[in-house]
């Protein structure tokens, strides 16, 4: 995901505040990976920018503002996340909603 | 307090507002116009009324258009008969969605048009508060369409540097910058 470039004097937030917990992205990785069998995976594309990503996080998931930073930040740096888990059918709920906002996403069996 | 000229999308009053010049609602209706024709054009065709009912489509296939392919991604990796069949049953709504969202941008761009004239000052629109997600949404296909027709595939590419000079494609990456400014915009009215 891309930060703004040159000439655009849109401030998003500092990437420092959040990039320096990579313990805490696996913690709520591991949050999100229960023990059901079925998780929805974002992966990282150079066209969404970070702050979507973080919106739709919390807008369909309903994720508060830091746990969806901190998955769309592990998205970004890890280049995929698993961002929910369920069964075969809620995630194919979710990932047919992240097709529509633009993300990336897939569906697959948590091993 | 000083005037400030507002540009983009902004709140005002509890209320979001857009603000484009006449140059930019040009572009902008002529973006969202060639973004409806490229989702409705490649729409399948459906002969089974009661398939078409519950929103399923016994045609739809993987996109040959690689900006579609990014629009409907395969949602298994590695299990083309599970992707095909999610494809079968999301498809034909992911395709009505993006239409419709795309649809609300151009009337959007049709109502500010009207207001110009030949003074030509910038035309400003309220934008209805179950809107904002709409329009967001919409200008995040045409970010994604144009970015796959300008080959923008890494975080940390140089965008046209192997393009010649005169390549059409550096005007189009100033239009894809352009409404990245402008769908940041609407983020920051949003996030409020």
């Amino acid at each position: 995901m891309p930060d703004l470039g040159g000439g655009i004097t849109v401030s998003f937030w500092h990437h420092d505040r959040v990039t320096a917990v990579p313990e805490t992205i696996e913690q709520v990785e591991q949050d999100v990976r229960t023990e059901r069998p079925w998780v929805t995976v974002v992966w990282n594309d150079p066209v969404n920018l970070m702050e979507y990503v973080t919106y739709v996080f919390m807008t369909y998931f309903g994720y508060t503002k830091d746990k969806a930073t901190q998955l769309m930040m592990a998205v970004h740096e890890e280049g995929r996340a698993v961002v929910s888990s369920g069964s075969r059918e809620e995630m194919e709920r979710d990932v047919e909603a992240m097709h529509g906002h633009g993300l990336w996403a897939t569906l697959t069996k948590d091993d | 307090m000083a005037l400030r000229s507002r540009h983009g999308f902004y709140r005002r009053h509890g209320g979001t507002r857009l603000t484009l010049t006449p140059a930019e609602l040009d572009v902008l209706g002529g973006i969202a116009a060639a973004m409806g024709q490229l989702i409705e054009t490649d729409e399948p065709q459906d002969t089974d009324p009661l398939a078409e009912l519950v929103g399923i489509d016994d045609e739809a296939e993987v996109p040959a258009d690689p900006a579609l392919l990014r629009l409907f991604p395969d949602a298994y990796p590695g299990d083309e008969e599970a992707a095909s069949e999610f494809r079968r049953f999301t498809e034909r709504g992911l395709r009505q969605l993006k239409a419709h969202r795309v649809g609300r941008l151009l009337s959007l761009v049709v109502e500010m048009a009207e207001q110009i004239d030949e003074d030509g000052d910038d035309a400003t629109a309220q934008v209805a508060a179950d809107d904002a997600e709409v329009l967001l949404g919409a200008l995040n296909d045409m970010r994604l369409v144009l970015g796959s027709r300008l080959g923008i595939v890494a975080d940390d590419q140089d965008v046209g540097a192997d393009w010649a000079e005169g390549d059409p494609r550096h005007q189009q990456f100033d239009v894809y910058q352009w409404l990245t400014w402008l769908q940041s915009t609407l983020l920051e009215t949003l996030h409020g």
